[in-house]
């Protein structure tokens, strides 16, 4: 029993550690990654990167293949390339064009097509509730009321709960299932998504992955089911879905598919268009799209740096990519040669908690081997088993070696 | 026939050091879960249900936050309240004469412990869900109900650990399993998304169950001698 007992708590030990000291360490040295703001612009057909950093603000042109143009320019120089983001200061300073690259444009018209959307990992990687409110698409009156209904599946079937009284609609459930039925989506889905708010212009209901990868449009209007399949390009298999609404109609929402493409569905013909981004994973990359009259610019943060595709909003014909690499700081390169790995139960990327091991370093083996060569002459003097011991130090460092100081006997 | 006897003997033993302390658990959980249903249903009223269900849905909330550390004070309470006078009054060396296994004793013990814990945490999680039940779909309020099951395996891991501190004779050994149990414990309140510690929680109470050795552990150590 009394083996078990040291066994046990040697193991909480160096799990407590390999969690809380590279955590000690990373609150006393924090790393932090700023991206830079990137446009694209219509003025002079490059990116444009606004970087700020200790309080300073660079902002300088970029072509298409990374290279620096002009590494000087001044917020107004900026604001006049970038027309399309910054017509409040154009027009505060009376230098807002009357055409930008052959288009005449005005603020209306700028501020129409403009929109942004997210995804960040940590809300896609998540539990989510197996419960969906639903709105009334055309209300009777002109605001879009709050949702009085939600559906839930159960038992392979569609079904309405009346949230007043938590019962099923028994008569909207017949109906919808009927619908789902007759265009052939096949339960379980894979994704939904909708923006349930009363803040948007309109309601669009749900876009939906069903279990064979396809894309269906569902809302309720007056009641009564709409549910159309959403054309995708043959041997395409959704994978994350989502809804737009924004002032500009053009586009119902985006999809992205499990060869890592994006798509961009069209209200008109209930299409989907391939956008030229690729090698996309809404469940490691932060994604930030940023459209205006002019262009997209999308951009995808990873672990590892951040990628900015540029392309036409007309033809979606790309104009450019940006990227720029993390580099490992010092105190990163320290830790490296300290901590064997590191154990942590929660990820900024996910929403979920399990014990997860990460950042395995070879480069602290010089320190494992250090501190087994001085736990196995400790342990000799102690008259322990210095092998099984200094074998222990060996993989798990600096972690089984305090845990060795303090637990002697 | 005998160990029968012997189990009532120290259940006896134990309800009689503990009964205070565990109606005065019993009626702290049931106020603060009381507390909990009054503040939904007053939400209820005041707002309307539909109000209570897109909170739930949209902002993962549930409602039941005030409950989250009640678990952990009970345990603490209970551990407390049963091994502090073995200590303290040095019961537990007569008990360790007793001719029967250490091992049987303090086992018998801590299970009655984490027996009146059970039926503490069962009462406050059975009055949570029928009202969920009956204010919401099963799906939400079963999601709410798995979310507060880490707090619950925090409530065992706290009191499994504060039985070993109690039970252990030396100060720097109490002190290590302080800071592990602290550490042990914090896990179960890391993240506070709905649903989050589903895939973990075979996981603890697998090490509920491993952590049964820590106070058998501390029990050898007493025997031993290992006192400051």
């Amino acid at each position: 029993m009394y083996k078990a007992y040291r066994i046990l708590l040697s193991i909480i030990g160096v799990a407590a550690l390999a969690w809380c000291l590279p955590w000690l360490y990373s609150m006393l040295l924090p790393e932090g990654v700023n991206d830079p703001f990137v446009a694209y612009s219509p003025v002079c057909h490059s990116f444009v990167v606004s970087e700020t950093e200790g309080g300073n603000t660079r902002i300088f042109t970029v072509d298409s293949c990374g290279n620096v143009i002009d590494d000087s320019l001044s917020k107004e120089q900026r604001d006049e390339l970038v027309p399309q983001t910054y017509f409040n200061q154009l027009v505060a300073r009376g230098a807002m064009p009357d055409s930008i690259d052959g288009d005449s444009v005005s603020v209306q018209l700028l501020k129409q097509h403009q929109w942004t959307f997210s995804s960040i990992p940590h809300d896609v990687n998540k539990r989510r509730a197996t419960v969906y409110p639903v709105m009334e698409s055309m209300p009777a009156r002109f605001e879009l009321d709050d949702a009085g209904e939600v559906f839930v599946f159960r038992g392979g079937k569609i079904r309405f709960i009346d949230i007043a009284t938590n019962k099923v609609n028994e008569a909207r459930s017949a109906k919808f299932q009927r619908v789902m039925r007759d265009r052939g989506v096949k339960l379980p889905l894979r994704d939904l998504n909708a923006n349930i708010t009363t803040r948007k212009p309109y309601d669009e209901g749900y876009l939906m992955v069903d279990a064979d990868g396809r894309v269906f449009h569902m809302k309720m209007q007056g009641g009564q089911p709409y549910l159309s399949k959403v054309e995708m390009p043959d041997g395409v298999t959704a994978k994350y879905v989502y809804v737009l609404e924004n002032a500009e109609p053009r586009h119902l929402g985006l999809v992205s598919t499990t060869s890592r493409e994006l798509y961009a569905i069209e209200k008109d013909g209930h299409r989907a268009v391939r956008l030229p981004v690729q090698d996309i994973d809404p469940e490691r990359d932060r994604i930030s799209v940023y459209k205006t009259y002019f262009n997209w610019v999308v951009r995808l943060r990873g672990d590892g740096g951040a990628r900015w595709i540029a392309f036409d909003s007309d033809t979606y014909s790309p104009l450019g990519e940006y990227s720029r690499s993390d580099s490992e700081s010092v105190a990163e390169r320290v830790a490296a040669y300290v901590f064997p790995f590191t154990l942590s139960y929660t990820s900024t990327a996910d929403s979920y908690a399990y014990p997860r091991i990460a950042d395995i370093s070879w480069r602290a083996l010089f320190v494992n081997l250090a501190l087994a060569l001085a736990v196995a002459a400790m342990a000799r003097r102690r008259g322990g088993q210095w092998i099984v011991q200094s074998a222990a130090t060996l993989v798990f460092g600096i972690y089984y070696f305090i845990v060795f100081l303090i637990i002697k006997n | 026939m005998q160990r029968a006897i012997f189990l009532r003997a120290i259940f006896l033993k134990e309800w009689l050091k503990t009964r205070r302390v565990f109606l005065i658990v019993l009626a702290l959980s049931a106020a603060v879960t009381v507390y909990a249903v009054i503040v939904m249903r007053r939400l209820i009223e005041l707002q309307g249900v539909d109000h209570l269900w897109m909170i739930v849905l949209l902002k993962d909330n549930t409602f039941i936050d005030i409950i989250k550390y009640v678990p952990l004070a009970a345990a603490l309470a209970v551990s407390a309240a049963q091994m502090l006078p073995e200590m303290q009054q040095k019961r537990l060396k007569l008990t360790l004469h007793l001719p029967v296994s250490q091992y049987r004793v303090v086992g018998a013990m801590l299970c009655f412990g984490m027996a009146m814990l059970l039926s503490v945490y069962l009462l406050q999680w059975c009055v949570v869900m029928c009202y969920d039940l009956a204010v919401m779909p099963r799906e939400l309020a079963w999601r709410i109900m798995l979310t507060s099951l880490p707090w619950y395996a925090a409530g065992f891991i706290a009191y499994l650990f504060v039985a070993s501190v109690c039970i252990e004779g030396t100060w720097a050994r109490r002190v290590v399993l302080a800071l592990l149990g602290t550490a042990s414990v914090m896990v179960c309140f890391l993240q506070p998304a709905p649903e989050a510690y589903n895939g973990m929680m075979a996981a603890l109470l697998i090490f509920v169950v491993l952590l049964f050795v820590l106070p058998l552990g501390s029990v050898v150590r007493f025997k031993e001698g290992r006192q400051d």
